[in-house]
């Protein structure tokens, strides 16, 4: 049989789809709050954590992009399988994306929404190596201990968050982040409303950037 | 593509496709308890992994006038839709009338099974064929009480000319 393998979807999908949205919601409202998420199977590229968003988040009715290393006919035919989502062809066309940070060269390739509906932006979904949550007391010391290690390995970023649903603010830890992404997280180039909003997703965790989040690097 | 990829595939399974078509007609539109009845048996449940969760829809479905005029929305209908996997690694899948996510479920795992286990011919014989049967015999008796009220109009005189 050459037809690609499908793999198993979530085993109650109305329960589980609504326990995923029910998390991704706290993650999205409560920015740097990591929520684990896992589906039961992972697909060569796509993430078990991804392919659970995509199972509660897509539909019929939203384009999704795919980057290149994930468009492979196993991927597609298995979103496909599962929630019937159209593939958009150019990133502007595309409610979601799915990609590895260092694939993206170009955020403005995007769709940022319309004044008169800002919820047409894309939702970008970032597969990522590791992630973590610092505490917020344990303060410049370990923070500058972490940036001062990360220098090494350049590519683990420490975050700051504030903004709408944190209280003061919440430090996390994203690996794999380029100068790219930094720069539009911190710069914020489209005016609120307009803009993307991010999920940075491990294998069976994730955290929520959206756009209404002031983002510092540390 | 669909096409090319169905061919390659026929070679190495032991059906046609007009009869994966028509063992799965049967179980959609037959009865839930009969289903289980003849095949509880025969099918292991454990045997099988769950692909695709029952999940109910509705479709619309549409049809022509007579069979032949242009087709218009008929209307709306429930169906049960599941994929199943087998331990030989057949994908089993069932779109079946009706809410019955059990039924579903079944008739899933029975398309998987009769791919190409060597129990397929058994299966066939003890519940395919028992099936079709009690179809065949209920749209019979349906016909027959329909035809039964059958009027036919005439025009006899036509008013102009």
């Amino acid at each position: 049989m050459n037809a690609p393998t499908i793999i198993k979807g979530v085993a109650d999908p109305v329960n589980d789809n609504q326990q995923i949205f029910r998390k991704l919601l706290k993650a999205m409202g409560e920015p740097g709050v990591i929520v684990n998420i896992t589906s039961p199977e992972p697909l060569a590229h796509l993430y078990s954590s991804t392919f659970a968003i995509c199972q509660a988040l897509l539909d019929q009715q939203t384009p999704l992009w795919l980057s290149p290393e994930l468009s492979t006919t196993e991927i597609k035919h298995n979103l496909h399988f599962h929630t019937g989502m159209p593939i958009a062809n150019t990133q502007n066309a595309a409610l979601f994306a799915i990609a590895y940070p260092n694939e993206i060269s170009d955020m403005g390739d995007f769709s940022k929404g319309s004044s008169e509906y800002p919820e047409t932006s894309c939702t970008l979904i970032f597969q990522i190596n590791s992630l973590a949550q610092l505490p917020t007391n344990e303060t410049t010391d370990h923070v500058a201990d972490q940036h001062a290690q990360n220098r090494s390995h350049h590519k683990n970023t420490t975050l700051k968050l504030s903004g709408p649903g944190i209280a003061q603010e919440r430090y996390v830890h994203i690996s794999d982040m380029t100068d790219l992404l930094i720069d539009y997280l911190v710069e914020r180039p489209d005016s609120f409303p307009l803009g993307v909003d991010m999920i940075f997703a491990t294998e069976q965790s994730l955290v929520c950037i959206p756009r209404t989040t002031h983002v510092e690097v540390v | 593509m669909e096409q090319a990829s169905i061919k390659e595939r026929n070679n190495t399974v032991n059906y046609q496709l007009s009869d994966r078509q028509h063992w799965m007609s049967v179980m959609a539109k037959s009865c839930c308890q009969l289903l289980h009845a003849l095949s509880d048996a025969l099918v292991d449940d454990s045997q099988f992994e769950t692909i695709r969760a029952p999940d109910i829809g509705l479709t619309q479905v549409r049809a022509r006038m007579g069979g032949t005029g242009s087709p218009f929305n008929l209307g709306d209908m429930t169906i049960t839709r599941c994929v199943v996997r087998s331990a030989a690694g057949h994908y089993g899948y069932s779109y079946i009338a009706g809410r019955d996510k059990a039924h579903a479920l079944r008739a899933a795992q029975l398309d998987a099974v009769l791919q190409t286990d060597s129990n397929s011919t058994l299966i066939n014989e003890q519940v395919i064929r028992p099936l079709g049967n009690q179809l065949q015999h209920l749209q019979q008796q349906k016909k027959a009480e329909t035809t039964a009220t059958k009027v036919n109009f005439f025009t006899l005189v036509r008013g102009e000319d």
